[in-house]
Formats: C-alpha cells, sequence, structure tokens
C-alpha cells in the first residue's frame, strides 16, 4: 500500500481529529534548558502570570510583589507558571515485515504504523510538544507534521526482516515511542532499553499485527517464508502449529511487557483490522502519564 | 487426474513475518511424504501413453490407390479457388507424392485460361511438384480448355485416375470435361472447404452491390477508399440487404447508402474476410455523384416564371442523380463542379473565367433558345463548338414552309446510344451554323 505523503496526513488528521490536545506529565521537566512553548499549569519558571502565593520562607525579598503586597498587610509572592516543551521521538520499524497485509482489504502493517505515528505526532503538535523521528531533530510546530510525514513516506525500508532502532540516537529527557511487530529477534530491545534508563528516557512500545499473525489461519502443507526470503518453515500440517505459535506469540508479548515495565515502559498491541482511534487513545492516555 | 496430482500434495507457498517464531516446531501429526507405488506405475502409465501419442500413430491409414495407371490433376485456378489455395496445394501436393512414389504418369491441369489447346503431356510426377508450388490462382473465372478429347489424346496406358479440385462454380466446358474423364476412368470431385463470395456492382440512378453468396451468411462490406488526409482506409460498412436464396445461392442486394462525399472518395467495395479477386469491385464513375452547375435563371424567385424558367427540365432531369449548384456563373465556378451547363446564356461577365475552366478540362454543356438566337453578337460569341448565325430559322410557323419534324434514331455507337426517341418531340426552332468547310467535323455524331 504506497501512500503518498498527502493521503498520509489526510488519514492521520482524521484518525486524530477527536483527540484533545496532549499535554504530557512533565515530573523532570524543570531542570528542560529549552523554553516552552505552552503553560504546564502550576509554578515554575515562565513569562505569563499564574498567581499570587502569600509569602513563605526561602522567598527572597527580591521576589515579593511589593505593588501586590502594598494592598494588603501580608507580603505575596508573584509567581509564572512554568513553560518547557516535551520532546517525543517517534521510531517506526522499516523491516521487510511490516510491509505484510494479511488480506488485499487491510492496509500493510507498515503503513498503519505511520498512520499511527504520524496521528500521534499531530496530536502532541497540537499541544505544542516537539516532535521528531528518532535521529533527527524535534521541532514543533504544524509545519514539522508536513516534515514527518514526508520522513516517514521517504525512509527507506529495511534490506533484511529486522530493524531496530540506534541506542545511539537517544537524547536525555525524551519520550521515545517504537512501532514495530516485534517478531524478529528483539535483543536489541534489551540494550536499548538500558540506555534510555541510563538517559532517564521513558517511552511506549507499541506492537502491529495483521491478524493473520494473530490467528494463524493455515492448514495443510505450507512452506512459510519470510518477506524478505531469508528465514524458511517447512510445514506439513499447518494447522497443528497453531497452538504452539499462538504460545510463542503470547511469550513474546509477556516478555516485551516484562522488558517494558522493568524500565518504567509501557507496552500495547494493536491489530490493523481495529480502528487506528483505539490504539492512538491509548498510546494518548499513555503518554499522558 | 485429479488422483495424479493430489498426493503428496506441493506445498503452498505463504509468506509470513512470523516466520521467526516458528522455526524449530515440529508437526503434529506428519502427512506421507513417499509416493505410493501404485500411484508411481499410474503416472508412469501415463508418461507411456504420452509418448506413444506424440510418436503420431495413425489408425486405420487411408487405403491408397490401388491403380497403377495415369494420374491427372484439375486445379480450378479461378479466383474462387484463391481463398483455400494453400489447402488445394497441399491436397494435389500429396496425390502427385503418392503418384510419385507408385511410379504413375501424372498431369497437371491448371485451369486458368492461359492453357492453350495442346494436348496434356504426362510425366513422371515428381517433375510436376515445382509447377504446382509455384501456382497461382488468377483473378479471373476459371477457364477449361475448349477441347477434351484433344487435350487427352496423349493419354498413356491404364485406366485413368483423376482429381479435380473443384471452386464451386460451374464453367463452360465443365460438363464435357467431366463426361470425358468419366469415360477414361475414375474421378475424385474435392469441392471447396468454405462458402463462395462474390460481389458485383450495378450502376444507373441510384448504384447499388449485390452479395452473391453459397450460404447465407451475411458478411459487412466495405468501402475502401482514401480518407481527408489521403490515407487509404475503411470508410464505411455497408450491411447486405435481405436475403433471396434460388437453389442454393443466395443474393442480397446492397444499396450505396452513403453520403455524396464519402460516396465520391470510395475507390473500392470489398466483402469483408475474403481474400480474393471475385469479392473486390472497383468503384468507377457509376458508383460517384457528380456535381453539376446550372447557369440560366436570373429571374429564379419570380413566381410566374418557374415554368418558363430554361432550367426547368434540366432540374427535373438531373436531380435524382446528382448535385445541382445553381447561381451565377461566378458562384458557380467557385462551387467546384463537374459540369456547367449554360442554358440561353450569351454576353457574360466570367467568360474568361469560364474559357480558363474549360481548358484546364472541365466540360462545358450549352443549350440554346430564343436569348440566343437574337443575339446580336452571336457570330463573336466565344466558347461555342461552330459559329452560329444570328435569327436561326422557324419552322411550322405562319410564315415558313414546312411541318416540323420530329428526331431520327440515335446511332447506336453514338454519345446517345440506347436513348429512346419521344414520338411527340418535334423540332420547331432551329439555329444555324455558319457554313464553313470544318462544320461536319466539329458537330457531335448523332
Amino acid at each position: 500500500m504506497a501512500l503518498t505523503t498527502t493521503e498520509l496526513r489526510a488519514q492521520a488528521q482524521a484518525a486524530s481529529a477527536h483527540l484533545p490536545g496532549l499535554i504530557l506529565s512533565a515530573e523532570r521537566l524543570a531542570a528542560m534548558v529549552a523554553p516552552g512553548a505552552h503553560g504546564l499549569r502550576r509554578a515554575g519558571p515562565g513569562e505569563d502570570f499564574w498567581q499570587y502565593r502569600p509569602a513563605t520562607h526561602g522567598d527572597t525579598a527580591r521576589s515579593i510583589d511589593w505593588r501586590r503586597s502594598a494592598r494588603s498587610d501580608s507580603q505575596f509572592v508573584r509567581d509564572r507558571e512554568a513553560q518547557t516543551a516535551q520532546t517525543v521521538a517517534l521510531w517506526v520499524s522499516g523491516g521487510q515485515g511490516m510491509a505484510y497485509a494479511g488480506a488485499p482489504h487491510r492496509p500493510n502493517k507498515g503503513a498503519r504504523a505511520q498512520l499511527l505515528a504520524l496521528a500521534l505526532a499531530m496530536v502532541l503538535l497540537r499541544g505544542g510538544e516537539r516532535v521528531g523521528l528518532l535521529g533527527q531533530p524535534a521541532r514543533s510546530g504544524r509545519m514539522q507534521a508536513e516534515r514527518l510525514a514526508e520522513g516517514l513516506i521517504r525512509a527507506a525500508p529495511a534490506k533484511g526482516d529486522e530493524d531496530a532502532p540506534s541506542p545511539e540516537a537517544l537524547r536525555p529527557n525524551q519520550h521515545l515511542v517504537i512501532i514495530s511487530d516485534f517478531l524478529t529477534d528483539p535483543s536489541w530491545l534489551e540494550a536499548l532499553l538500558t540506555r534510555a534508563a541510563a538517559l532517564d528516557v521513558r517511552g511506549v512500545l507499541m506492537q502491529v499485527l495483521d491478524p493473520n499473525e494473530e490467528n494463524f489461519p493455515y492448514s495443510g502443507a505450507v512452506l512459510f517464508r519470510s518477506l524478505s526470503g531469508a528465514v524458511r518453515h517447512d510445514s506439513r500440517d499447518a494447522a497443528g502449529l497453531r497452538e504452539a505459535y499462538q504460545a510463542r506469540l503470547a511469550g513474546r508479548r509477556d516478555w516485551l511487557r516484562a522488558q517494558a515495565e522493568g524500565a518504567g515502559w509501557r507496552f500495547g498491541h494493536h491489530t490493523t483490522d481495529h480502528a487506528p482511534a483505539l490504539a492512538l487513545s491509548w498510546l494518548y492516555q499513555v503518554l499522558e502519564g | 487426474m485429479l488422483i495424479l496430482r493430489a498426493v503428496p500434495p506441493a506445498p503452498r507457498q505463504v509468506a509470513f513475518p512470523g516466520v521467526a517464531l516458528l522455526l524449530g516446531l515440529a508437526d503434529k501429526t506428519p502427512v506421507a511424504r513417499r509416493t505410493p507405488w501404485w500411484l508411481l506405475l499410474l503416472r508412469l502409465l501415463a508418461v507411456a501413453a504420452l509418448i506413444l501419442a506424440f510418436a503420431g500413430p495413425v489408425w486405420k491409414p487411408v487405403p491408397r490407390a490401388g491403380t497403377d495407371g495415369p494420374l491427372l490433376v484439375v486445379m480450378d485456378a479461378g479466383w474462387a479457388a484463391a481463398p483455400d489455395w494453400a489447402g488445394r496445394q497441399t491436397r494435389a501436393e500429396r496425390a502427385l507424392t503418392e503418384a510419385a512414389s507408385d511410379g504413375r504418369p501424372a498431369a497437371l491441369l491448371l485451369a486458368d485460361g492461359r492453357t492453350g489447346p495442346k494436348p496434356l503431356v504426362f510425366a513422371p510426377a515428381d517433375r510436376l511438384l515445382a509447377r504446382l508450388r509455384a501456382a497461382q490462382p488468377v483473378s479471373w473465372e476459371t477457364a477449361l480448355p475448349d477441347d477434351p478429347e484433344a487435350a487427352l489424346s496423349e493419354l498413356p496406358d491404364g485406366s485413368l485416375s483423376t482429381l479435380w479440385l473443384a471452386d464451386g462454380l460451374d464453367h463452360p466446358n465443365r460438363a464435357e470435361w467431366l463426361a470425358a474423364l468419366t469415360s477414361r476412368g475414375t474421378v475424385t470431385v474435392v469441392p471447396p472447404a468454405g462458402p463462395v463470395r462474390a460481389l458485383s456492382l450495378h450502376g444507373g440512378d441510384t448504384p447499388s452491390l449485390t452479395l452473391i453468396s453459397s450460404d447465407d451468411a451475411a458478411p459487412g462490406i466495405l468501402a475502401i477508399g482514401p480518407d481527408p488526409q489521403g490515407i487509404e482506409r475503411e470508410l464505411a460498412r455497408l450491411a447486405p440487404g435481405d436475403a433471396a436464396t434460388e437453389a442454393g445461392v443466395t443474393t442480397r442486394p446492397t444499396a450505396i447508402d452513403l453520403p455524396p462525399e464519402l460516396r465520391n472518395r470510395v475507390t473500392r467495395f470489398q466483402v469483408e474476410g475474403e481474400a480474393h479477386a471475385g469479392a473486390v469491385v472497383l468503384a468507377d464513375d457509376r458508383v460517384k455523384r457528380r456535381k453539376v452547375g446550372l447557369v440560366g435563371d436570373a429571374d429564379a424567385h419570380a413566381e410566374g416564371q418557374r415554368l418558363l424558367s430554361p432550367l426547368y427540365y434540366l432540374r427535373r432531369a438531373l436531380a435524382p442523380t446528382s448535385d445541382l449548384a445553381e447561381g451565377g456563373l461566378g458562384d458557380v465556378l467557385d462551387s467546384a463542379p463537374d459540369v456547367i451547363i449554360l442554358a440561353d446564356q450569351v454576353d457574360m461577365a466570367e467568360i474568361g473565367e469560364l474559357a480558363e475552366w474549360v481548358d484546364a478540362g472541365g466540360l462545358l454543356i450549352r443549350f440554346a433558345g430564343p436569348r440566343m438566337a437574337g443575339y446580336e453578337g452571336l457570330v463573336d460569341e466565344p466558347l461555342l463548338p461552330v459559329t452560329l448565325r444570328q435569327g436561326g430559322r422557324d419552322i411550322g410557323g405562319a410564315l415558313s414552309w414546312g411541318e416540323p419534324r420530329g428526331l431520327e434514331p440515335f446511332d447506336t455507337d453514338g454519345p446517345f446510344a440506347g436513348l429512346a426517341v419521344p414520338e411527340d418531340v418535334t423540332v420547331r426552332a432551329q439555329l444555324m451554323a455558319q457554313p464553313l468547310p470544318n462544320s461536319p467535323s466539329a458537330a457531335l455524331p448523332r
């Protein structure tokens, strides 16, 4: 399913239309140097007026707002609203397996993953966040959605079945969204999560699967091969493999969930026959914290 | 056949991204991977049958002619033989090859009308093969030599066997030849493989085509000619009309129902799907619709003048078969007519252009009338074949002698040949030519 930039953008806009602007919780963002674009609805470093509060111990004399204090007997401090921006990095797997669609009327997994990524980016951008593809500069503003769509479409697919984000591309205090099918060897995830914990990066793992990969609707003699053709499995009784396959898939999911929770991340999965808005709402809630 | 393919089934190739999760899994109920012996035997038998079939076995071979007498191959070579000519050649070649292997003498009679009256020469059959392969059908009708007895005079001994590849049409001398050949031995007649179709064109006021066919199919008739860019292509497709079958021959009259602009461009008509001369008719002047320029009706709009107009009878005569262009001489010349008719016109302004048009090959017909007779400068009028005398002469009036006389019948070889002379036509007024030495040669023969 070859999408053009315009089509992808239009679909993502439709999927993200009903979500309110997302404002990330910002537990650790006070230390961020970058000036923010939106208020965090609490006192902190910023430019806009937030509230007057009575002066307490620890407030310097310079911080007291004398004009307000002159109208009453106690001293007041003028707080400003904390302003900062959150940076979200997106990574969509480009492995060849993502080009798989189990039925002609379903989109392939890669298209659905791109759609989710861009829709999420639009919601975030609407909330004033800075969004970028992993390894590329994150920017805010509506024009960034155009650049993201362009980047998602233009991203070169991987040579083989496997594709992994580079741990070196992580930056401190990012949020990272990883969308992949996690069907190939996931050992790269451990290294990535270790480095992410060191850099204080939080994130989400999103597994996008085709219904065929969940249900395994095959029977009889089948020669399975991966989309790049590198891996094959010859079976004479495919129906008999179903339970073992589904058990392995469940095991893979448990492992992923354990990895994610161990690092403070979240793990979710989505099949392409479901509406993308469900997955998008979930991502929205998870990132909101 | 289902059994041959069913066991063991070829594995289905499926692209599946989750194949990494399948690696190392063993099948629960392994299916037989070995071919059972009876299936192997069945397949071997099928292969053996195929090999035998490809070896080209002959079931009940055609019995060969048991005679050792001479062989005569008669090939109708007119247009009707053209469609399946290659098949006819093959059939004749087979007969000649058989005769050659039996050592029988043979002769080949190509009935294309070009064989002289000399007797047929019987020779070893393989010498005739080259001539047979070079033979081509002709575009006219099959014609057999006139005298079968003379042609068969040098017949070698033995009972003659004849192979006649007929084209399905009756020809002059056919019955004589058949009688002569049957009296000398056996005659095998091979009828044509398909139906015979021919096309003919009838002229007249409304030209039409006739499709004659030996079956009742109605193939389209293509009108072919140059299109406005000058490229020859199919201009129109005529559907044959209602069929009338008589003695196995179906006749379909077909009207040429085309606009004049298109009809004048047609160069030939052709029966669709037929590749021989009988299915092609070249379109000549009979098909064309001519444009005739009429000059001579200055008062066309005056109602009282309608019947007195000098063009009244010309219009009635020409309108069914041609396109008329009327008006002043200049307008008529501009419309590029094929013929210009001047009715009782003298001393015209555009006579110079008209003379150029005539010099360039235009056909000009002039009719005389009272105005011409009374014109003073008639002696100097250009564009007349002979010099005319002013005034003319009246016959049958109060001041003249004699009764008006009728017309003589036209000569049978003149341009008016075939026209019947009506009884009630009499000559009452005449314009006379100046008597000059060359006058008789300038007048058209009757």
